[in-house]
């Protein structure tokens, strides 16, 4: 249940992950665009939100199946890798 | 995985225990029987199961106690666990011919039985049809005798054993028609306690109004039937046959879809198809389980064996234990240990159940590593197990569980909210 009345959680999860992914594309293509950002850092950048999706995803599935440890446990295993990609992607984007 | 999946991973020890799949790649279909027996198999008595045993020592199949003090054992949860047992101990009382576990005869409708166009439609059909009448998964096969019961005990008077030809006599089946029930999640993982009872005995009564109201179908179509619901023959054989999953390390049903949390039946009919298209599936989980051993550990009475390696005993290794079968190789679970740890407990336990990996609920997340784990070799596996236990999988013994069963917040009753 989402509190919304006709929508489950997962329903919203998803329509919500599908506009996070959504402005993610965007943001890599107005990064390539606007400031030349080199192919291995999107590649970098790609591929951690990706897996900061995939967490926020699987940790808000953890939450609504009434798992929390899960939730935490999938933001430490798999959101802070994700970060780590992201931040070295941009900073190689910003170099 | 990072920092903590490393540290996971060398906890879990990996390179020095983890056991290779070796029966194939992903979801493997086999043409043959896909667990291994010894020429030394015979027939097992149903005289011999722990229950019938321990029956004739006076000895109940449950022993359920009320605790009001204890979180899983109030009195509202016994009136649950009990009341799940109303229909199928109902249709134990019903007359031979009407009740569970006899031969049911074709009602005098059509001049001769119903043939289906094709063994493909009535597959389609009967499959749909046991799913119309509350089947979560159902399987076809040929019938085998090697997993009927050699002999059949009457259960209004336990000391009354024949042999299964004699039993039913009259009757020659050829197919069987598995059905399985789903346990809830959330009442499972109470366990051990009476809410994990009452999802238990709920999916026995789940059973028998599937088996009854299918039965009725064949003998509508002029077939003779056997709704099997816990006795008859052994349902995990037939239920391997029917592909509807691999034996697991606590020697019960692995399912692609629920894991552990299925009950299973037989439905005898003779009707007779001229192809059989369930097949036998293996899809890692004698793999897994070499290398998971959550059940084993959390086990309360040391049932389940901690062996990496499915075993075969011989009729030597069970000379003082009768209630065991011998000659298939998998691993051998005391059954009176477990029996002697329901009466204990007070409950029909299911620590296994719960606590194995593949017990979850219907979300993608789980269904996506239930498909990664068909296809990871052995040393991933042990990793994953680590992992569910890290990620708060798995407990048992939790007193918070049966207020997770409980809490109304989210459910809506009357349907205005979803």
């Amino acid at each position: 249940m989402s509190g919304l009345a006709i929508f489950t959680g997962i329903e919203v999860l998803f329509f919500w992950l599908g506009v996070a992914s959504l402005a993610t594309v965007q943001g890599l293509i107005w990064i390539r665009w606007k400031k030349q950002a080199s192919w291995p850092s999107l590649a970098l950048m790609t591929a951690g939100m990706a897996t900061i999706l995939f967490a926020v995803a699987w940790a808000v599935s953890a939450v609504l199946e009434k798992e929390p440890q899960a939730a935490s446990m999938s933001l430490l295993v798999i959101l802070l890798p994700g970060l780590i990609l992201t931040t070295l992607g941009g900073r190689l984007a910003w170099k | 995985m990072g920092v903590a999946g490393t540290a996971a991973a060398l906890a879990s020890g990996v390179s020095t225990s983890a056991q290779a799949r070796e029966d194939g790649f992903g979801t493997v279909v086999h043409d043959d029987y896909p667990v291994e027996l010894s020429p030394e198999y015979k027939r097992f008595s149903e005289y011999n199961t722990t229950i019938f045993r321990d029956a004739r020592k006076g000895i109940p199949d449950m022993n359920p106690s009320i605790d009001d003090s204890r979180p899983g054992f109030t009195t509202s949860e016994f009136a649950m666990s009990m009341a799940s047992t109303t229909l199928y101990k109902y249709m134990y009382t019903q007359e031979p011919g009407l009740r569970l576990e006899t031969v049911h005869q074709p009602h005098d409708v059509l001049p001769e039985p119903h043939k289906f166009a094709d063994s493909a439609t009535a597959h389609a059909q009967i499959k749909r049809v046991a799913r119309h009448f509350g089947a979560s998964v159902v399987g076809i096969t040929r019938h085998d005798e090697r997993w009927d019961y050699s002999e059949l005990v009457d259960p209004h008077d336990i000391h009354d054993v024949r042999p299964w030809e004699e039993r039913m006599a009259g009757f020659k089946p050829k197919t069987m028609i598995v059905i399985g029930v789903e346990m809830e999640y959330e009442a499972l993982a109470a366990a051990p306690s009476l809410v994990s009872d009452a999802t238990v005995l709920n999916a026995y009564s789940g059973l028998t109004y599937t088996l009854m109201h299918l039965s009725n179908y064949f003998n509508y179509l002029g077939y003779k039937t056997i709704p099997a619901m816990s006795g008859v023959s052994l349902h995990i054989p037939y239920a391997i046959a029917a592909g509807l999953g691999e034996i697991n390390r606590m020697g019960l049903l692995q399912n692609y879809k629920y894991g552990t949390r299925l009950r299973l039946s037989t439905l005898y009919t003779d009707l007779e198809l001229d192809e059989y298209y369930d097949k036998p599936v293996t899809f890692g989980i004698q793999d897994f389980c070499e290398n998971c051993m959550h059940c084993a550990d959390k086990c309360p009475s040391k049932t389940i064996p901690r062996d990496i390696k499915p075993t075969f005993y011989t009729s030597e290794d069970t000379k003082g234990r009768p209630y065991m079968s011998y000659g298939i190789k998998k691993w051998q679970i005391d059954g009176q240990k477990c029996h002697d740890y329901w009466i204990e407990s007070g409950t029909t336990c299911g620590t296994c159940l719960a606590t194995c990996p593949y017990n979850k609920p219907d979300f993608w997340h789980h269904r996506l590593i239930d498909r990664l784990n068909t296809i990871l070799p052995g040393p991933i596996h042990k990793f994953m197990a680590q992992m569910d236990l890290w990620h708060g999988y798995g407990d048992t013994f939790d007193e918070k569980a049966p207020a997770v069963f409980w809490d109304p917040k989210g459910r809506s009753y009357n349907g205005l909210k979803g």
